[in-house]
Formats: structure tokens, C-alpha cells, sequence
């Protein structure tokens, strides 16, 4: 067999495993972000993936002082030993918890849109079964993966163009709304960001901090865009006042797409959701393995990908019904809010600290 | 192993013979020159050319030998056969005898004497039976290495074409030839051909597919990671983009590595057409690829758990055609899939002239027969028809066999979870393509990992002044010529 090189991902690749980050929940997102901007939600989209774009510049520095270490080990170096790793096992189990029940919510969706009278649980572990067996796989396979099967994802978002017929572009005025909640506002926009601090996991396979850089801006605009996108034709087509009574405005815009031949457009689009529940579960399936692997080393990765899944699967049944799992999935959201917006700047912070103070004593 | 020959000629012969287990076919001609020099050449008999020895050799022998005794000095020089050589080691002398030399044996000459006038019975080159084309030459490998070998130096006529060769086999000793273009080929991948093919055990090798699995990157996934084609022209191409060929004596097909999932959309005809019209059949193939591996599972999931995504007027006159059918949806798709599969499988083992036959009576007679007595809907009849034609426009022969076991799996997918079950089945098909190599180069390639610039000559179809580049995951060098643009007057 050929020696293996070790693996390093192409700035493309690096861009589609950020864009995998997004949530299957985006579809719901319009409505929500419409309940406390209106029409002038977009701004907020905008501003906040500018905002995310500024702030993964932490990222960039955390790699720029450690470079190709994973976050295990730089939280290790900048906190200690038991404090870096209990921050990293933190991050894993709450990454771990996140896809649990975007699997389980997944699963309720697709019961009650397209598999009625199908247990949850055979749609649970049918789904994780074939995310162990990507995870399995390994970094280079799901990195070509998601190269090929996030861009199908976003041409799909395409199918929107055929409603513009319908739509109407005075439903955009007044520019700013008279009722915008700018707190809630953002934070709703962020939440599509919100697992994205899986990304330092996956530093030891990026070539250099440029293309940490690159990637970064690029997938976190595509998200953006992602999110843009179904909210600007949501109002178009619905207006501001509409659309606060719609639970799944992106299914609605595929529904009022008049399509030769399929008459029930939203189906096709809701098969787009399996695609995109199935790659963030195996990014962050593969994400918490790898950071596993990385805190206690002696154990193998398979070995860990099966207890990563087990522990997902777990996570999915446990919760009683669907309200019981949306309520923690919003307590898990804010949860990784938290990790992803103050967890690095601390660990920027408290490195820089660390350096000045062991200048300081060797200058004294 | 070195073993000096015994003394006299008839204690060699006598040797050689019994290593040979006093085989019938062994010819042994003695002769005595004027000079009084014993000797005696030996043969397989069918596999050397005896008229050769009859009037070139035993002449040449008995004029040299007219006045002085044959040495290795005459021999060598003055022998009137291209190739020969003198050879001490007996082991070795038995191969070339077995390859089909033959081998002189002189009193006083320790060395024997090897000379290469093999000569057996082959068939004549034919049509390639499996890639045929329109445009293309009809010109396809036969069983002999040399012809094999010789129908690619004809196409290309440069002296960086080099040919290893090698032996596999205890028993058979089959002659393996590696053929690559030095400069071009990827080093790395030429010496992992030639490590995998030291490594191989095997007591017998008859072909190049059985070759085939035993260097294949892994064992446990249905898709061809070699390419073989019985096409001389095709295998030049791939030469000069970098690939590496093995040929198999014996064997009319050679095998082309690395091998990538793009390669089997691509047929020669395409290089004989119109850039557009070549692009346009390619993407007819991607299509034909996704209907011969989908359309069966995609009918399941929706006849059997969406059917309120079907067309109202469709789905009316689908519900029409199936009232009087006894079976559920997936059970009929199951038993005209299994029926198409053994008339497909009866019309290769039967004699060519009945093939045919079979078809009409498979396809029209008994098709018809199901439909009236209610066993198959009409619907069902065209969903498996179409996907078997589709599955048949794959120009890689093996990949078509691929497509249709998987085509199994994913029905069962979707039999199971409708349109999830199907899109995980496509998801973990994807996911499993991704990890594919071959010769540790990605299966994907140039799709995953992405190179753009690969994609006129190896996905689409750019015009010919556009490809000028070789693809850069192939070989080492890019530049494939540098086109100016013609002078106006």
C-alpha cells in the first residue's frame, strides 16, 4: 500500500466543512429572525456574518501561536493540563449533545412531512449507522465529501428563483422596521454560527494560518448567504406580517413554486434537509472522535467514534417528546453561543497574558 | 540458482529432458558436424518455429561445422538468428524453453547456445469485442504479449515508451508486461505497480482480470478501481496522459491505472466527435448513470411511501395499471429485476446466434405474457427496462455490473425508509466513493479533491485546442502541447 500522507485539507475543502456547519434549522430561521427585525431582518443577517467574520480573526491568532495544534492541545498549553482538557471535553460534549438533537428533531420532521407511521428511533439509527460509517472513513473522506456535496446543496437553493414571478419588492419598505428587537434580533442571526467552534479541532489538517483566514471568511459568507437567501425571498413572497404565521417558510417558498410536472415541490426541497442534517452530524460525529482521540490518545479512534455515536444516539431517544427536545436544543444553543463567542477571546486573552507575565519575570 | 552443465551433449539432453518429465512435445534433434562435433537442439514442440530451425540454424551448423569445431566465439557472432544468447544456468534455459526458444547444445561449448525463434498458433486481431466505437480504429488486443505490445508502439512511436517485464505465476510463469511513458508517468504510482506485482503468490495466472484483483487498492468495494479495455488506442491515450498499463500474455485486455470514477463516462468516440456533441453524449452517460442506479429505488419510495409527489394524472393511470397486480410495489420491482438479470446472464453463456433470440423472447414475448396475466404492471416493465438500458450505456463494461448490485441495495433502502432510506443509500454510496484510491490517487478525482482545469478533458468535453494539459493528478508533466493560433492571410 501507498505510505499515507498526512492529511491536509485544500482551502476548498476547508470552506465546505465550515458551510457543513450550518443547521438543518436554518429553515425555520426567516421566521425568526422576522418576529424581531421584519423586513429589515436582513441587515441583521449581514451584520452578524461580518461580525462572525471579524471574530474568527481569534481563531486565526490562537493558530498563529500554535500552529497545526489542535484545540485540545493549544487549551492544554495556554490553561494547563486538567483545565485544558476539561474545556476541550466541554466543547466535545456539548458539540456531541447539539447533533444528538438535531438528530432527533431531524427525525421528527421527516415524520411528520414524509414518513408517517416510521418509528423515530429507525430513522435515528439508520441515520447514524451511516454517519459512523463515514466518521470511520476518516478526515480526507469526509473533507472530499462535503466537496462534493455542499455545492449540490447550494444550487439547490436555486429552486427559489422560480417564485419570483410572485414576488414583491415594496413588501422590503420601509427600509427599517418600527419594531426591531435588536438583542434578539442578533441574537437569532447568530445561531446558525453557533457550532462552528468545531473548526479548531480540524487545525492540525490546514496547511497555515492564510488559509485558516481564507476559508473562514468563505464559509462563514456562505452560511450568510444561506441564510440571506430564504430570508429575503420569504419576505418578498409573504411579507413581514405573513410570515410571523409560517412555521417553515423555506418549505412554503417550494410550495408556491409552480414547477412543470411536480406538483408538490416542498417534498423535493425537504429532501435537501437529509443531505444537510446528515453532514453536520457526521462533522461534528467526526469533530468530537477526533477531539477524543486527541485528549486521551491511548484509546483508538474507532473505538471512539463508537462511543462518540452511542453517546449521540443516547442523547436522541432520551428526550420525552419534540417540545421537551426543542427546549433543550435552544438551552444547547445558547450553550455553544457562549463557547464560540467567549471561549477563544479568554483563550487569546490568557495566553497573551501568560506571555507578558513570563516576559515581565524574565526582564525583572 | 547457477549449475554448471553436465560434459557431453548427451548427458545435457538427457538433463534437460528429465527436468522436462521426458515430456512428448520436447523435440530433440542430434546431429555431428564434418568436424566430429556432437550437439543437438531442442524445442517445445508448437511453441518454436521448426522451419526456422530447419533452414536457417541446422545449415548454419553443418556449413560452421564443415571444418572446425563450433565455438562460443562463432556462435555469438555469426549465428544468423536475431536473438540469441548463451546461458550457463539451467533453470534458466528450461524458462526460455518453455517461452518457446530453443536451445543448441555443442560438444565442448559449456554454455547453452538460446535462441529466440518462438512461433505458436494465435488468433488474428479482431474487433474489440467489449469497447467497440464508431469513429475509431477496429483494432483490439489479442492473447499474445509481443502483438499486444507492439499494437501500442505502433500508435505511439517514441523511445520513452518503456516495457518491464516480469513473471507471475509458480506454475503458469506468466509474462506480465508494464508499459508506461517515461517523463510523464507519476513515479510514485509506477513503483507501486511493480511493488504490488512482486508481491503477488499465486500458483497459475490466467488473465488480466484475475491480475486485476490481485493489485487492486481494496477488496471489499464493488467498483472497479482498474480500468481494462481491450483497445490498443484507448491504452496509448492513457499512456500519454500519465497512466501506467499492464498487459497480461494471454490476456486481450490490458489494465490502465490509476483508474478514477471519471474515466467511466468516457468512451474513444468522444475524441473522434465534436467537442459539444461529445460533451452532450457524456452528460446523456451521467444521466443514464443516475437513472440505471436510482430510478428503481426512486419508484419504491414514492409509489410506496409519497405517492402524493407523483403527478395526480400519472399517478391515477400508475394506480389503473397496478389494481389487478397481486404483488406489492417493491416484491414486483424485485422479480423483473431478478428476471432481467437471468435473461441477461442466459444471453452470454448461449451460443452467439441465439443470443438474440433470447432477447426477443425475453424482452417482447414474456414481457408481454406478465403484463396480460397481471404478474407486472406496465410501469414496472418500463421502470426496469429503462434501467437496464440506462445501466448499459456505462462505457466501462465492469462498472455497469457495479451499478446494477448497488441498484439492489438501494431499492431495499428505499423499500425500507422510502425517500430517506434512498438518500442515505446515495449518502453512504458518496461517502464510500470518497474514500476510494487507486493507486493513491482519489477516486473522485478531478471532482474531489476539486481541480477545475481537469475538468475539460476528464468531466466535460473542452474543445481540443483547450485541452492542453495532461491531468495534473496523472502526471508529473502538465504541459500536454502548446497551440498557437493559426496565421490569417
Amino acid at each position: 500500500m501507498l505510505v499515507n500522507k498526512k492529511t491536509v485539507f485544500s482551502t476548498n475543502q476547508f470552506i465546505w466543512l465550515i458551510f457543513a456547519g450550518m443547521p438543518v434549522g436554518i429553515s425555520t430561521l426567516p421566521r425568526e429572525i422576522n418576529k424581531h427585525a421584519q423586513q429589515s431582518g436582513w441587515m441583521f443577517i449581514i451584520i452578524v456574518a461580518i461580525f462572525v467574520i471579524l471574530f474568527s480573526r481569534f481563531g486565526v491568532i490562537l493558530f498563529t501561536r500554535y500552529p497545526q495544534q489542535s484545540i485540545v492541545s493549544i487549551s492544554e498549553c495556554i490553561m494547563g493540563k486538567i483545565l485544558g482538557k476539561l474545556l476541550s471535553l466541554y466543547m466535545i460534549l456539548s458539540l456531541m449533545i447539539t447533533s444528538g438533537l438535531g438528530v432527533r428533531l431531524l427525525a421528527d420532521g421527516l415524520v411528520t412531512y414524509l414518513l408517517f407511521h416510521t418509528p423515530e428511533i429507525a430513522i435515528i439509527l439508520s441515520m447514524l449507522v451511516v454517519v459512523f460509517y463515514a466518521v470511520c472513513k476518516g478526515a480526507e473522506t469526509i473533507a472530499r465529501f462535503n466537496e462534493v456535496i455542499q455545492p449540490l446543496i447550494l444550487l439547490s437553493a436555486l429552486s427559489f428563483l422560480l417564485s419570483i414571478p410572485k414576488a414583491d419588492l415594496s413588501n422590503f419598505l420601509p427600509l427599517l422596521s418600527e419594531q426591531i428587537s435588536i438583542s434578539k434580533a442578533m441574537q437569532n442571526s447568530v445561531y446558525p454560527y453557533a457550532v462552528l467552534f468545531f473548526i479548531p479541532f480540524l487545525f492540525p489538517y490546514l496547511k497555515d494560518s492564510k488559509q485558516l483566514g481564507m476559508g473562514m471568511v468563505a464559509g462563514i459568507s456562505l452560511i450568510g448567504f444561506s441564510i440571506l437567501w430564504p430570508f429575503v425571498f420569504s419576505i418578498a413572497l409573504f411579507g413581514a406580517t405573513e410570515l410571523n404565521y409560517i412555521n417553515y417558510p423555506t418549505i412554503e417558498i417550494a410550495r408556491i413554486v409552480d414547477f412543470p410536472f411536480l406538483e408538490r415541490m416542498e417534498i423535493v426541497h425537504m429532501v435537501v434537509w437529509i443531505p444537510i442534517g446528515f453532514t453536520l452530524h457526521t462533522l461534528t460525529a467526526f469533530t468530537c472522535t477526533l477531539g477524543f482521540t486527541q485528549c486521551f490518545p491511548k484509546i483508538s479512534f474507532l473505538s471512539w467514534s463508537g462511543v462518540t455515536i452511542g453517546l449521540i444516539a443516547l442523547v436522541a431517544i432520551l428526550p420525552n417528546d419534540i417540545e421537551h427536545t426543542r427546549r433543550l436544543a435552544d438551552i444547547f444553543s445558547l450553550n455553544n453561543s457562549v463557547i464560540m463567542f467567549l471561549i477563544f477571546p479568554i483563550l487569546v486573552l490568557w495566553d497573551t497574558l501568560k506571555k507578558w507575565r513570563s516576559r515581565y519575570a524574565v526582564g525583572k | 540458482m547457477f549449475k554448471f552443465p553436465g560434459n557431453s551433449t548427451e548427458q545435457r539432453v538427457e538433463l534437460i529432458s528429465d527436468k522436462l518429465g521426458n515430456s512428448m512435445d520436447v523435440n530433440v534433434r542430434k546431429f555431428k558436424t564434418h568436424a566430429g562435433q556432437a550437439g543437438a537442439l531442442l524445442s517445445l514442440g508448437g511453441l518454436s518455429d521448426q522451419d526456422k530451425a530447419d533452414k536457417w540454424i541446422l545449415p548454419w551448423i553443418l556449413q560452421e561445422g564443415e571444418k572446425q569445431r563450433i565455438t562460443e566465439d562463432s556462435l555469438s557472432k555469426s549465428i544468423p538468428i536475431q536473438q540469441m544468447k548463451l546461458e550457463l544456468d539451467l533453470e534458466k534455459v528450461i524458462d526460455s524453453l518453455l517461452s518457446g526458444e530453443a536451445a543448441l547444445v555443442l560438444d565442448g561449448v559449456s554454455a547453452y547456445c538460446l535462441l529466440g525463434i518462438q512461433k505458436w498458433e494465435h488468433r488474428s486481431l479482431s474487433e474489440p469485442m467489449v469497447e467497440s466505437t464508431i469513429k475509431g480504429p477496429q483494432e483490439g488486443f489479442s492473447e499474445t504479449l509481443s502483438v499486444n505490445i507492439s499494437l501500442i508502439r505502433r500508435i505511439l512511436k517514441n523511445p520513452r515508451l518503456h516495457v518491464k517485464e516480469c513473471t507471475i505465476g509458480e506454475l503458469s510463469n506468466t509474462r506480465v508486461a508494464v508499459l508506461y511513458l517515461d517523463g510523464l508517468v507519476k513515479q510514485e504510482v509506477l513503483a507501486e505497480v511493480e511493488s504490488r506485482l512482486q508481491e503477488i503468490k499465486t500458483d497459475v495466472l490466467l488473465a488480466a482480470s484475475q491480475l486485476e484483483q490481485w493489485i487492486e487498492d481494496s477488496s471489499w468495494t464493488p467498483f472497479s478501481l482498474i480500468r481494462s479495455t481491450d483497445r490498443p488506442d484507448v491504452t496509448s491515450i492513457s499512456l500519454a496522459e500519465g497512466k501506467v498499463a499492464i498487459l497480461v500474455d494471454h490476456s486481450p485486455f490490458a489494465l490502465l491505472v490509476p483508474f478514477t470514477f471519471s474515466d467511466s463516462v468516457q468512451n474513444m468516440d468522444d475524441y473522434y466527435e465534436k467537442w459539444f456533441i461529445a460533451t452532450a453524449v457524456r452528460m446523456i452517460r451521467l444521466i443514464a448513470f443516475v437513472i440505471g442506479l436510482t430510478l428503481p429505488s426512486l419508484y419504491i419510495a414514492l409509489v410506496h411511501y409519497n405517492p402524493g409527489l407523483i403527478p395526480m394524472e400519472l399517478l391515477m393511470s400508475m394506480i389503473g395499471a397496478r389494481t389487478h397486480v397481486p404483488f406489492p410495489a417493491f416484491w414486483e420491482l424485485i422479480l423483473m429485476e431478478i428476471t432481467i438479470e437471468i435473461f441477461r446472464e442466459a444471453g452470454i453463456r448461449l451460443p452467439k446466434a441465439l443470443g438474440p433470440t433470447i432477447g426477443i423472447v425475453g424482452g417482447i414475448v414474456i414481457g408481454d405474457a406478465a403484463v396480460r396475466a397481471n404478474l407486472v404492471s406496465p410501469i414496472t416493465l418500463i421502470v426496469v427496462g429503462l434501467t437496464t438500458m440506462a445501466s448499459f450505456s456505462i462505457p466501462v463494461y465492469s462498472m455497469a455490473f457495479t451499478f446494477r448490485f448497488l441498484r439492489f441495495l438501494l431499492t431495499l433502502a428505499a423499500g425500507l425508509l422510502g425517500i430517506y432510506g434512498l438518500m442515505l443509500g446515495i449518502m453512504m454510496l458518496l461517502v464510500h466513493l470518497c474514500s476510494l484510491q487507486s493507486f493513491g490517487i482519489s477516486y473522485l478525482s478531478p471532482v474531489a479533491p476539486s481541480r477545475w482545469s481537469d475538468w475539460k478533458d476528464q468531466i466535460i468535453l473542452g474543445p481540443v485546442r483547450w485541452r492542453n494539459k495532461r491531468p495534473s493528478y496523472l502526471t508529473e508533466a502538465k504541459e500536454k502541447s502548446r497551440w498557437r493560433p493559426l496565421r490569417k492571410d
